[in-house]
């Protein structure tokens, strides 16, 4: 499976990357929500993308909105993180389109957690 | 809702339990300028219409601690960028995880990173609350300041409505 994990922090690309690779996703990484539809707009489809929801040159939402409408993607499933606590934000996310949410700070167990919510875990890597 | 100490420090014990595995324990002592020197400062500004300002304060040796345990490096992490990248990513978390806390806060920025300590440039418009925890053997400072809310007066971080 493919993921493409989308946040502007380097950090936490790196960190989902390690998680996402240690259960045999194969991983792509965008810097910010611009790059992240470019990459969108090509093939091979990914399977799931974790989305920030705060980055700079386009926020997470607008690139949920905007992948929404795009067609051949309607077997993305995509995860929204974000360090907001506010409950009311998970519903305007899952209203956008999200399938999922992850509050950051996050571990490795609600990210694994997350992804068996979405059908996506697989077994970890020898 | 409002920001108090306790709140302030719960919210940073836990973000920091969460994101690094370290316990980011309150001191009322402070450890003295040159404990964490040289140092960066991370800040998160809320705009709403008011300005408040989260920022971290931490040396370039925590700094680098806390972005191998971010990305759950067991070996250290040799890039400053990703330190200064660590320390902006927990400033967001603290932001975060604070919003609930500061009344009528709708948006907030993306991380500003900077060498050096952000207190001799800080605009105080308002009151601030600081707090300085030790982590690793190693202080970091927390700082909400109200930073003006000229046209609204009685709203921002310390209001109670």
């Amino acid at each position: 499976m493919l993921a493409l994990v989308v946040d502007d922090s380097a950090s936490i690309r790196l960190l989902l990357t390690h998680l996402l690779q240690a259960r045999g996703f194969e991983v792509e990484a965008a810097p910010g929500g611009l790059a992240a539809l470019e990459r969108l707009r090509r093939r091979p489809t990914p399977d799931l993308m974790v989305l920030d929801w705060n980055m700079p040159d386009l926020g997470g939402l607008e690139v949920l909105s905007q992948a929404r409408a795009m067609a051949g993607l309607s077997g993305l499933r995509v995860m929204m993180a974000t360090a907001e606590t506010d409950l009311g934000q998970i519903g305007v996310a899952l209203e956008a389109g999200a399938d999922e949410y992850l509050m950051k700070p996050f571990n490795v167990n609600s990210v694994y957690e997350k992804l068996d919510l979405l059908g996506l875990l697989v077994a970890e890597n020898a | 809702m409002n920001v108090t100490a306790e709140n302030l420090e719960e919210t940073v014990r836990s973000v920091f339990r969460g994101a690094v595995d370290l316990d980011a324990a309150p001191v009322r002592e402070d450890p003295g300028a040159e404990a964490w020197k040289p140092w960066v400062t991370a800040s998160v500004t809320f705009t709403n219409p008011w300005h408040c300002r989260i920022q971290i304060e931490l040396s370039l040796d925590l700094a680098a601690q806390l972005a191998a345990a971010l990305v759950r490096s067991p070996n250290p992490v040799a890039d400053p960028e990703l330190w200064q990248d660590a320390a902006g990513e927990l400033a967001n978390m603290v932001a975060g995880n604070l919003k609930p806390f500061i009344p009528n806060a709708l948006r907030y920025s993306v991380p500003r990173v900077v060498l050096g300590s952000g207190s001799a440039g800080r605009r105080v418009f308002g009151p601030s609350l600081d707090r300085t925890f030790v982590l690793a053997g190693h202080p970091m400072r927390v700082v909400v300041t109200d930073e003006g809310a000229l046209d609204f007066p009685g709203l921002g971080p310390f209001s109670n409505n």
